[in-house]
């Protein structure tokens, strides 16, 4: 029996046909452990709804018409941005600390020493850098992104 | 002027449109693409990208009024080939302003509740396998349905719902102690 896998998102998004939420809350009447899914559901749902975005600091359109028309660009105008790689591996770090207490399992340790590191202020040495490279080689382990690309 | 009327205009050359365009779906594509790296400046990058590519196609667009699913078929492969390239997939960069970086894992018995709540969620979304994160944040913030989400996304609706349901119990387990841990 799938419980209510099937429908939770569409219940929570509010997209049941009324036919259709009366089984679920059928369903949930008589089974506890899919009432207790529903009901942490819907506070995650409404607690991701009060998660904020920023907005860009810049309107999209100043880089999108200097790149249609780069013979209009002023010459020496910051070009792309990149990724620096301290900032990398301290957010691979801090979601090392949270894969670590789900699993938990051994790369807690190593993140959460890494992760005072990189508090404190610290670069990653290559060792480090190595070591980061170990713990998400081995802890992550999603079906889902095998066979799709 | 809706989206398909704009994107035929944009594919006639008329600059205008494409503008108007930019401006109407910028604040989402950003929001989608700070979602995915949890950077404002690469999601400024990526959402520039996208509109950018958005042009280039426009030529291929067909106007059968699915425009917002074709817009984050372009948004979510340049997320993904965005976190391909870092090698680092599945993790993603946090913000130091908008993040907790200080953050720890909660004591199991925590009272999870307000700020404390989002910060965790926050970091547990942010954790999240890309793809699982992707449908999410396309249903959750977006409002695409399992259908566009597919298209979006390039697969089934079956797949896309396994991965809402994966995502939603990963949050869920975060946030909520298990009953025995009451
Ligand atoms: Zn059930």
């Amino acid at each position: 029996m799938n419980h209510i896998d099937a429908r939770l998102a569409d219940w929570l998004s509010g997209n049941l046909d009324p036919a259709a939420r009366e089984a679920v809350a059928a369903h949930c009447a008589a089974c506890e452990p899919c009432r207790r899914r529903l009901e942490q559901g819907e506070a995650v749902w409404q607690a991701l709804g009060e998660l904020p975005a920023p907005a860009p600091e810049r309107p999209a359109w100043e880089g999108i018409a200097a790149a249609l028309h780069p013979e209009r660009a002023k010459a020496g105008a910051p070009a792309w941005r990149r990724w620096s790689f301290p900032a990398a591996a301290a957010a691979a770090l801090v979601c090392g600390v949270v894969l670590g207490d789900r699993l938990a399992g051994e790369p807690t340790g190593v993140a959460r020493i890494l992760t005072d590191d990189i508090i404190a202020g610290t670069l990653l040495s290559e060792d480090a850098a190595a070591d980061l490279d170990g713990l998400i080689a081995t802890a992550w382990n999603d079906p889902a992104q095998g066979g799709t690309r | 002027m809706n989206d398909d009327q704009l994107m035929t205009r944009i594919a006639a050359g008329e600059e205008a449109a494409f503008r108007l365009l930019v401006e109407r779906w910028e604040r989402q594509v950003h929001a989608f693409h700070w979602r995915m790296t949890g950077s404002r400046e690469e999601a400024e990058d990526l959402t520039q990208d996208t509109f950018l590519k958005v042009h280039a196609h426009a030529g291929g667009y067909r106007p059968e009024g699915r425009f917002q699913s074709w817009l984050f078929r372009i948004a979510g492969n340049l997320a993904r080939s965005w976190a391909r390239r870092r090698k680092i997939i599945g993790w993603v960069r946090f913000d130091p302003d908008v993040h907790d970086r200080a953050g720890r894992g909660p004591a199991p018995d925590a009272v999870v509740a307000g700020d404390e709540l989002r910060r965790r969620l926050q970091r547990a979304l942010a954790c999240l396998p890309p793809r699982q994160r992707e449908a999410l944040v396309l249903r959750r913030y977006h409002d695409l349905s399992q259908r566009d989400i597919a298209a979006a996304m390039g697969t089934s609706e079956g797949a896309v719902e396994s991965l809402l349901v994966r995502a939603l119990d990963t949050l869920r387990r975060e946030l909520a102690p298990e009953p025995g841990a009451r």
